[in-house]
């Protein structure tokens, strides 16, 4: 029964994600806007799949969704802090300095973003970017609170090469993954890694001084297919503090295409 | 003034024509005002689109800071090949659905409040299963032929991109009492309804080809 159940899952979570032949997110584009004037392959597909098909409609939400009489005030305030992290740019100095100021605090997505492998295409965008990050100290140091877990620091000792990324395994994988590897950080002298179920609890931990790991028995074991798994490595210095902190990511292992399994009968 | 002057100007010129001007801007105060100018248009949009996926401020703010910061990343690469609205989100779409997983472990998120109580136990008891004998690619094509456009919608986010039910009942604003769950009922409901059709009428061929042979 419960089986069954998670069987259901495994079907209907395979049926309405996208395919290989799905429309890129340039072709969702185009079939959003041009409706039914896009080219033959897209209307086409578009006839066929649902998960394009809801892809499509969601885009539509998303432009003419109007705000509740309980949504509105909510909706004033996100944009209000929106527009203080992000406005006040007469105060910025042109030459605006590329690094943050000190009191300025990690926050994963937000070091990434700013401080990853790739910032800005252009030096002009380098500066525009300067100049936004320095405005938005506000909003830098308020959303500490929700990404970095407990006992995480949240002094100045965080800089710009504190960055941590899980590199592997993200997304669908082949099979159960061999090991955990992330981008070594400047000053850690280890690294602390969490597997989690979808729940957040945790199934394997370890402390290790590598930038690389293998894969545990226990951990490939429990990534049956279809099973979504989370992740994230923190990096510590010698004094024992966490220095930072990866997002979280999830792997699973894709489910195999049904079509070579033998169907049980169902008996009526 | 002179500002005064250039932000009126802004206000009336398009996305198009506001990202023509960040391009060339002369300096970098002025291509920040005017990317300040730009994501203004589309904080009220993009905030309201969060603030449902996550059902409360605090996080929706975060979470539409996410999708400007990456918008602000990416500006370089829109080319402009469809409005900007739209290549806003699906950086929006991205960055939710990376949160549905990195949120999945907050009670709030888990339990869907509409469907506790006693609808809960009717609910289940009609919840139906998939006939076994149903492949992916069968069921993505009936999928297409027979649910409506908010069951696709439900089903992909719930089941495709793992989005709590509660998230989806706000995010589509359904009005009924068991928002998403009471689609996903009727999805798979439709969808049995399907394979038995099918079924039965593979079966009829099939007695035909013996009765012919
Ligand atoms: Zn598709």
């Amino acid at each position: 029964m419960g089986e069954t159940k998670q069987d259901d899952r495994l079907i209907l979570r395979e049926a309405s994600g996208p395919t290989p032949d799905c429309l890129s997110d340039d072709e969702l584009m185009a079939a959003f806007e041009s409706e039914n004037g896009a080219g033959d392959r897209i209307t086409q597909h578009m006839a066929e799949c649902a998960h394009c098909q809801a892809e499509v409609a969601l885009m539509r939400d998303f432009h003419e969704a109007e705000a509740g009489a309980d949504e509105q005030g909510h909706v004033a305030w996100i944009a209000e802090q929106l527009k203080a992290s992000f406005v006040e740019s007469e105060t910025v100095e042109r030459n605006a300095p590329a690094h943050p100021r000190r009191e300025v605090k990690s926050r994963g997505s937000f070091l990434r973003d700013f401080f990853g492998t790739n910032p800005f295409a252009t030096t002009a965008w380098a500066g525009a970017s300067a100049a936004l990050l320095v405005a938005g100290g506000l909003w830098i140091q308020d959303a500490t609170r929700s990404t970095l877990a407990p006992g995480v620091i949240d002094g100045p000792q965080v800089f710009r090469t504190t960055s941590i990324e899980g590199l592997s395994p993200r997304g669908d994988l082949t099979a159960p993954p061999e090991s955990f590897e992330w981008n070594a950080v400047d000053g850690a002298t280890a690294y602390k890694i969490e597997a989690m179920e979808v729940d957040r609890s945790i199934v394997w931990a370890l402390q290790t001084e590598s930038a690389a790991v293998a894969a545990p028995a226990q951990l490939r074991a429990i990534a049956v297919p279809g099973k979504t798994l989370l992740w994230r490595v923190s990096a510590v210095n010698s004094a024992g503090q966490t220095v930072a902190i990866s997002e979280v990511e999830r792997f699973r292992v894709a489910v195999q295409s049904s079509g070579g399994e033998p169907a049980a009968k169902k008996v009526r | 003034m002179r500002a005064d002057r250039m932000m009126l100007m802004c206000k009336q010129a398009g996305d198009q024509a506001l990202i023509d001007a960040i391009r060339t801007a002369g300096s970098a105060v002025e291509r920040t005002r005017l990317i300040n100018e730009l994501f203004e248009r589309h904080y009220p949009r993009v905030a309201l689109w969060c603030l449902r996926f996550t059902g409360d401020r605090e996080s929706g703010r975060d979470l539409a800071q996410d999708v400007f910061l990456r918008a602000l990343r990416g500006l370089d690469s829109y080319r402009g090949a469809s409005k900007f609205s739209t290549w806003l989100y699906v950086i929006a779409r991205n960055q939710c659905i990376r949160s549905a997983q990195s949120r999945a472990s907050k009670p709030e998120q888990l339990q869907d409040p509409s469907v506790l109580d006693g609808r809960k136990a009717n609910l289940e008891l009609e919840d139906e299963r998939l006939e076994r004998e149903a492949s992916a690619g069968f069921v993505r094509r009936l999928m297409a032929e027979t649910l409506d456009e908010t069951e696709r919608k439900v089903m992909t986010l719930h089941y495709a991109e793992d989005v709590p039910l509660a998230a989806i009942s706000r995010l589509l604003a359904l009005q009924n009492a068991s928002g998403a769950k009471a689609y996903v009922v009727s999805a798979k409901r439709k969808l049995n309804r399907a394979l038995s059709r099918h079924r039965a009428r593979d079966e009829r061929e099939r007695v035909i080809r013996q009765e012919g042979a």
